[in-house]
């Protein structure tokens, strides 16, 4: 790749990020030495900004067609949560797993070079395209972390005391996951209209994105009317994740997806 | 029995309802809906069409408004606008779309017990009818139920839970008043308003015709790559297989430094030479002459090679090892039909139709669907979709409610439970 050299900027957002989680790790040692981490983890974040940015004018074309290239949204999306939750919950743990997954796909990508291709078929080209994937791209990241909650709470459950915490901000991950799943499913189906005449015809994608929807419709419903139970939901969640994880990317691979728009090299 | 235990653990079907008699009304729902289904013959559920359908969404909207009006106060009404029987109806639908999500549809599934269930052409199966109306019976009584009276505190609840309503009753309904008419236009050819329903197969006609005046096709470059000869399909290892070629493109593919010395995207192959000519006329493909070094021997090959087309033969440079260095079929960037509309009342109208960008006329709307893939660049033939959805309205009602409802939940976050 001699236009756009992807290892490079990789690596020195693989090193910022790995600077500014250690330092964070200090974080009780002076403000600066926390405001220097989170610094550093927002300026990797910038750089991998950059290079998205750079490859979509290179392609001209959103670099959001493949499975690579949505992998590089991931490892800007997962460190954003990542800040965010930092932010309001100083949830060290969060971003360390948010940076930790960022890094492997990063990796995966380092390691998968791919054959960055201009062409986007005509029904990809339309207005629609950016913020039905960018939108789904944060839920999933979103919905991700809520899982990787449900897994911490579930540990703590069986092996300790619940931290009542923990529910509330898988809980407020959701719904904020949520609220996203149902712009991206919604954005989907009036793209469809303009694209296919139909907004709903249950290609295999379709259907995936809608039971992942109804998972977590199910979860939220479940724990608004049990606020007290816990173990059901931290389960319900890291299983919900399951399907979300189906939907993106196991679809390639079921028989009755052979002949879906969704099915992405 | 021990009065403190009856009322600690309540009797199974003993008010109120909760998750275990929610499922179980779920699973003889399901029965019910298998056994329509084989009575039926497997032909699944009738699609009802227009009035039917516009009278059984208004019988289902008036009667849950009736029944909650008047008997609100009845277990059974109270456990229908609860969450354990949202709940179970979330899950009997997401048990639905999951077969539906796992069995190929509308194939052949070859097994008569799937066939019988309805397994294979889910959409319209009784199950799926049986568990839509269960949804809707469900989603409206807890609608009434927390919504009235309407405030500023329920107005994000009732913006998700009607607007879900609404999109999922006349997505359902109006199934049946869906119209797909497919228009195979040829250039040249006089107007036409004969379509092909793709419901019934039958030929329509439509309320206006269509000419088709020029069919466009631009082409993104062909890509050059290194093919497996025998199997035809990309040889994939570590590193860069396929590259879009361009004049004066090097580039590097799996061990070869590969140069693009001329490059045409229209022309001919001259008889018995290796060598072409540009020429943009019918049946022309693109061609390009290559030159291929192995990084490590040094050997060159050198040649033409073009994709071909239904006037260009296919040629391709031999790079030995049973690997070949070939021209992919170029893709489509955009393609699209200048058509003229043609309307007793309304008169000609001149438009152009293009994948995404369809064009609107008297509730019909024309899609550019495809075109003769053989022919390519050249094809003539431009096969054009009318569809007519009378109550698309009344869905984007819905979704924008939805769309609303989501961003209500986006600000407010599940601090308010109201």
């Amino acid at each position: 790749m001699d236009w756009i050299n992807f290892p490079a900027y990789a690596g020195i957002t693989f090193l910022s990020w790995f600077l500014g989680a250690s330092l964070i790790g200090f974080s009780s040692k002076g403000k600066w030495i926390e405001n220097t981490g989170l610094g550093l983890i927002i300026l990797g974040n910038l750089v991998m900004i950059l290079f998205a940015v750079l490859l979509w004018i290179h392609l001209e074309r959103p670099p959001l067609r493949t499975l690579g290239e949505t992998r590089l949204w991931y490892s800007i999306f997962l460190p954003f949560v990542g800040i965010i939750t930092y932010f309001r919950w100083r949830y060290k743990i969060f971003m360390y797993y948010a940076l930790a997954m960022a890094s492997l796909f990063l990796m995966i990508n380092y390691t998968n070079p791919e054959t960055y291709s201009k062409t986007l078929m005509p029904a990809l080209q339309s207005p629609w395209f950016v913020p039905h994937v960018i939108v789904y791209i944060f839920a999933y990241a979103v919905l991700a972390f809520s899982s990787v909650i449900a897994l911490a709470g579930l540990y703590q459950v069986y092996y300790k005391q619940l931290n009542a915490i923990v529910l509330k901000l898988a809980d407020n991950l959701v719904y904020v996951g949520f609220a996203f799943l149902t712009l991206g499913l919604l954005f989907g189906a009036l793209w469809a209209k303009e694209a296919w005449g139909h907004y709903w015809t249950w290609d295999p994608k379709e259907t995936w994105a809608f039971l992942t929807w109804l998972a977590y419709l199910g979860y939220m419903h479940f724990r608004h009317f049990q606020p007290k139970k816990v173990k059901a939901p931290l389960w319900a969640l890291s299983v919900a994740f399951i399907v979300l994880l189906i939907c993106w990317f196991g679809i390639n691979y079921l028989p009755s997806a052979q002949n879906s728009v969704h099915v992405y090299s | 029995m021990n009065k403190n235990k009856t009322i600690q653990k309540k009797k199974l079907w003993q008010h109120p309802w909760r998750y275990k008699e929610s499922f179980l009304v779920v699973m003889e729902l399901a029965l019910l809906g298998l056994i329509f289904e084989v009575l039926t013959g497997g032909k699944g559920a009738p699609q009802l069409q227009w009035p039917v359908n516009a009278i059984v969404g208004v019988l289902i909207i008036s009667s849950v408004g009736i029944i909650y009006y008047k008997y609100r106060k009845n277990p059974v009404i109270k456990w229908l606008a609860s969450v354990p029987a949202a709940i179970s109806a979330i899950s009997f639908f997401a048990i639905v779309s999951l077969l539906l999500g796992f069995i190929p549809q509308d194939v052949d599934s070859g097994s008569r017990f799937v066939n019988m269930l309805g397994l294979s052409h889910m959409k319209n199966s009784w199950l799926m009818m049986v568990s839509g109306l269960y949804f809707l019976i469900a989603l409206g009584f807890v609608t009434m139920r927390r919504s009235l009276p309407l405030n500023r505190k329920n107005i994000g609840f009732l913006l998700n839970h009607a607007g879900l309503w609404i999109t999922i009753a006349a997505g359902y309904l109006g199934a049946g008043d869906l119209e797909k008419k497919n228009l195979r236009l040829v250039e040249g050819n006089e107007a036409t308003n004969i379509a092909m329903n793709m419901r019934t197969g039958t030929m329509d006609e439509l309320p206006f015709s269509v000419q088709l005046l020029d069919f466009n096709i631009e082409d993104y470059n062909p890509k050059i790559a290194i093919v497996n000869a025998s199997s035809g399909t990309l040889v994939e290892e570590e590193g860069n297989t396929i590259q879009i070629i361009e004049e004066g493109l090097k580039t590097n593919l799996l061990d070869w430094e590969v140069e693009i010395l001329e490059f045409m995207p229209d022309a001919f192959a001259l008889i018995g030479k290796d060598e072409y000519v540009a020429k943009d006329s019918m049946g022309s493909a693109p061609a390009a002459l290559v030159r291929a070094t192995h990084s490590g021997s040094g050997t060159v090959h050198e040649g033409w090679i073009s994709c071909g087309s239904f006037g260009v033969m296919f040629a391709s440079l031999e790079l030995g090892n049973n690997t070949i260095l070939a021209m992919t079929t170029p893709e489509p960037q955009k393609y699209s039909s200048d058509l003229v509309i043609k309307d007793n009342e309304l008169g000609d109208t001149e438009v152009r139709v293009e994948v995404n960008k369809p064009y609107k006329h008297k509730g019909w709307k024309l899609y550019q669907l495809s075109y003769d893939e053989r022919m390519g660049k050249w094809s003539q033939l431009s096969v054009m979709e009318a569809v007519r959805d009378p109550w698309l309205p009344l869905v984007y009602t819905g979704i924008f409610m939805l769309l609303a409802g989501a961003a209500y939940i986006f600000w407010t976050g599940n601090k308010t439970k109201g």
